[in-house]
């Protein structure tokens, strides 16, 4: 890591940190737990997506995994929900590792769907299944129980936000490990030429399975949190379907691919226009979907690719990155 | 009753709702085929034709058809707005690279649509008991009108479609553009307006089948999610891109839907139908009824 | 001159030219041979002069006109046709709805369809006895000769042939270049690159020979057969 990064993720960690501070009350930390939740997702996404080209439309599907094995482990077994949060991760990375090996032979788009069909049959499921989860009259969760004297209560989020910073800095610090390490670097290989990779003598579907497994299990941990946190679990499609996939997605496309923390710059974006512009009401998604279609055709590497090229700039380094526009045909 | 007419009625109403279904993913599989994208916005475009169709017939007072005629031409302007306004210009930035980030465009366009809407209507369901009052009854079997003229309607659009596409010229460019745009541009198509084409006709024919089913789907803003899961369904069945396929996968869904519900009550029919496009995709990712050369 | 290609720069990248330079000229009614070792830069110039790839500098002169950079649907009504390397039929559409298609420019006269689609099946029968078959089911033989045929539907002054023959049995390559000798005799002008170096010597009037992005010899057909076999050498 250089200094520059170094001071900026020390800027950035200070801030996440120091903000819900400002000011007393729960309204500072619930939104910000919005923003560190996003882009925990969005961050997972991005690690399919942006390092290995592995489109999963099915995101909202392992967090939903997550947050019900979580709570039900807790509500019907009497698990403490410190362990809820291991066992959300793994329901998230079986139901991952299932996906995976269901979709090992597809290719993109194909891939995609599967994922969302999965997602949805969860969904479809536990809203079925109402003996066990209770189906749409929704599930109520347990709290964190206390932990070396700090109390975790729905009247006080901020306890809650901390522990969800860790969580999500602490993936954020273990992706960014992986994406620097060998195996990072066949993720990127592969994603740029997964033929070349594969006559190389590299089992690819290995390497996908591993990605699939790492970014699903991180998501049913991440679910498991929010089932502990928001108190009552509703299969809707908001919650746990395509609506909360298509945030996820956003989240990662605004902040940019293949950067890890472009996702948190999406996320703030996100909940960061819900908030401000609240007086405008239904406006505030209208502005937030032009602000989407607006980065997509004006910066394709999203807001982080453009913040690194106005680094760049500034740095002084020359680098122009227009790629030439073919019209049709790209290869010889 | 007697079983055999219990039989015939369900099979009847099986095949008007997968008439509906059909006609849902007919626009999707269209742009899909010859865009390559898949359209998250398609449930808003089906959105916006139940509003026109509202005004139209509601308010205004006109005959249901000259409703669907409006909604169908409001979408075809509408559609070819978004491609000329956005997706072309994201395809010729991107190149060959630009599947995904295709999808998220469209996602952008859902959000947006879906909101104005908000703003411009409310939240509050605008229906109408019946476009097509009355039934038929032949032996002891009850038909409405209303099932009646969605039945007839699918069959018109689809077989017009399949005219269209088979016979014009447009149409043969534009399957021409879908099989190899290289080739086509080499032989004088300009295949950026092929694109914008197609795109306003499937964005057409979504405004068209809103404003035909505004009894059974009330215009609101949010119509458009379930409206957009069953075209997916029915778009995946059929086999991405094809038209016939989605219009057969719409009639099966129909009736399996219409005689699980008759056997077994209770919301597992979601879970089966997911369950069976997880299964198509994974072992029939061409859809159920494709043979190699029969892309549209 | 009918096509004039000077200094010719393009590539795929930002910072790697594939041509470096290329200057090129076709007379009218002649057969221009182009010939060199596989990632010479042939396709690569194909794709410059037709619109599928825009060339960084240089220029590309069609009747005197600068055509570059129009894209390959406007190239068409200057006259220039365009076999890709590779099969470019259509291949779920019927033999006869491809070979309307090459009537795509006055598609609004049925009869100047018909009778152009008429005069295929009396040159090539075998497409009147297949005209209903899915293009894609053909051998590729068959479809070579559908695709050049509807190329030469568009009634071109300049064919442009990447590869006819590539892949395809020897009797069937000689066939197919022998129908580029024959549009030469109907008037138009050809530029044909092929790998079949010798033969495309011996069909053409003048021949270029590419290496690494540049002509590095060029000359009359005669003056170049002398010195083939050294030149194909070369290549290996």
């Amino acid at each position: 890591m250089s200094t520059t990064s170094r001071s900026i993720h020390a800027l950035a960690l200070a801030l996440l940190v120091a903000v819900p501070l400002m000011s007393d009350g729960r309204y500072l930390p619930t939104v910000m737990i919005s923003i560190v939740l996003l882009w925990g997702m969005g961050m997972l996404f991005d690690f399919m997506l942006g390092y290995l080209n592995i489109v999963n439309f099915g995101m909202a599907g392992f967090l939903c995994a997550g947050a019900y094995a979580a709570a039900l482990s807790t509500s019907a077994l009497g698990v403490s929900p410190w362990i809820g949060v291991l066992i959300g991760g793994v329901a998230g990375l079986l139901l991952g590792v299932v996906t995976g090996v269901l979709t090992l032979r597809l290719k993109g788009v194909y891939v995609g769907l599967t994922t969302l069909f999965v997602m949805e049959f969860l969904r479809f499921s536990i809203s079925s299944a109402r003996d066990v989860t209770r189906g749409m009259s929704g599930l109520t969760t347990e709290t964190f129980p206390t932990l070396f004297g700090i109390t975790f209560s729905r009247g006080d989020p901020l306890p809650s936000y901390y522990l969800l910073l860790a969580i999500v800095v602490a993936i954020y610090l273990a992706l960014k490990l992986i994406v620097g390490s060998r195996i990072g670097l066949l993720f990127r290989a592969i994603r740029d030429d997964e033929l070349g990779v594969e006559v190389l003598g590299f089992n690819i579907v290995a390497y996908k399975l591993l990605n699939f497994a790492i970014a699903t299990g991180l998501m049913g941990v991440i679910g498991a949190f929010y089932a502990y946190y928001i108190g009552i679990l509703v299969p809707t499609p908001q919650e746990f379907g395509i609506p909360r996939t298509v945030e996820i997605l956003t989240v990662a496309y605004i902040g940019g691919r293949g950067t890890l923390w472009g996702s948190l710059l999406g996320a703030a974006c996100l909940v960061g226009i819900q908030e401000v512009f609240r007086d405008l009401e239904e406006w505030r998604l209208v502005i937030y979907g032009v602000f989407l279609v607006f980065v997509l055709i004006a910066f394709p590497k999203g807001l982080a690719g453009a913040l690194e090229m106005l680094g760049k700039r500034f740095v002084g380094s020359s680098g122009e990155t227009q790629a030439p526009s073919t019209s049709a045909k790209s290869a010889a | 009753m007697s079983d055999g007419w219990i039989f015939l009625q369900l099979l009847i109403d099986g095949l008007s709702r997968g008439a509906m279904y059909g006609l849902m993913g007919m626009g999707m599989a269209l742009i899909f085929g010859i865009v390559g994208i898949i359209n998250l916005a398609h449930g808003e475009l089906f959105m916006l034709g139940c509003f026109v169709m509202y005004y139209m017939v509601v308010a205004l007072g006109l005959p249901p058809a000259v409703g669907i005629v409006a909604a169908s031409l409001c979408l075809f302007a509408g559609g070819i707005l978004i491609e000329r306004g956005l997706i072309g210009p994201l395809r010729q930035r991107l190149g060959g690279a630009w599947l995904v980030d295709g999808y998220v465009l469209t996602i952008g366009v859902m959000i947006i649509l879906q909101n104005l809407a908000l703003i411009a209507f409310g939240p509050r369901e605008h229906g109408v008991a019946s476009l097509w009052p009355g039934r038929h009854f032949v032996g002891e079997l009850a038909i409405s009108n209303e099932k009646l003229v969605i039945m007839v309607v699918a069959g018109l659009f689809f077989a017009g479609l399949a005219t269209f596409l088979r016979r014009t010229f447009l149409g043969r460019a534009i399957r021409a553009t879908a099989q190899n745009p290289a080739a086509a541009q080499v032989l004088g198509i300009d295949v950026r307006r092929i694109y914008t084409i197609a795109f306003g006709i499937g964005s057409g024919l979504a405004g068209a089948v809103g404003g035909l089913l505004l009894t059974t789907y009330p215009a609101y803003p949010t119509v458009g999610g379930e409206i957009l899961l069953k075209a997916f369904i029915v778009v995946i069945i059929g086999g991405l891109g094809n038209i016939r396929g989605a219009m057969l996968a719409g009639l099966l869904l129909g009736v399996l839907e219409a005689f699980s519900i008759s056997v077994a009550s209770g919301g597992w029919q979601n879970t089966v139908s997911a369950l069976l496009v997880i299964g198509v995709l994974v072992l029939r990712p061409n859809g159920l009824f494709s043979s190699q050369t029969t892309r549209p | 001159m009918l096509l004039e290609i000077s200094n010719l720069h393009a590539g795929y990248d930002r910072d790697t030219d594939v041509l470096q330079g290329v200057s090129l000229r076709v007379e009218p009614g002649s057969l221009v041979g182009l010939i060199g070792a596989n990632g010479a830069g042939k396709s690569t110039l194909m794709n410059s002069i037709c619109g599928f790839l825009r060339p960084r500098s240089g220029a590309v002169n069609m009747n005197g006109r600068d055509v570059i950079g129009l894209p390959p649907d406007e190239l068409l009504s200057t006259g220039v046709g365009y076999l890709m390397e590779g099969h470019s039929t259509f291949p779920a559409m019927t033999v006869e709805e491809n070979l309307a298609l090459g009537c795509w420019q006055w598609r609004g006269d049925r009869k100047r369809v018909a009778k152009a689609v008429d005069e295929v099946f009396l040159r090539s029968p075998f497409l009147k006895e297949r005209r209903l078959t899915a293009a894609g089911l053909m051998s590729g033989g068959q479809q070579r000769i559908l695709e050049i045929e509807r190329l030469y539907m568009t009634e071109p002054t300049l064919i442009l042939l990447d590869e006819p023959s590539i892949g395809l049995s020897p009797k069937l390559s000689s066939e197919l270049l022998a129908r580029a000798d024959g549009f030469r005799t109907a008037g138009a002008a050809v530029l044909l690159v092929d790998q079949n170096a010798r033969r495309v010597a011996e069909l053409a009037d003048y021949v270029y020979v590419m290496q690494l992005g540049r002509i590095v010899t060029e000359g009359a057909a005669n003056e170049i057969r002398k010195s083939i076999d050294d030149i194909v050498r070369e290549f290996i």
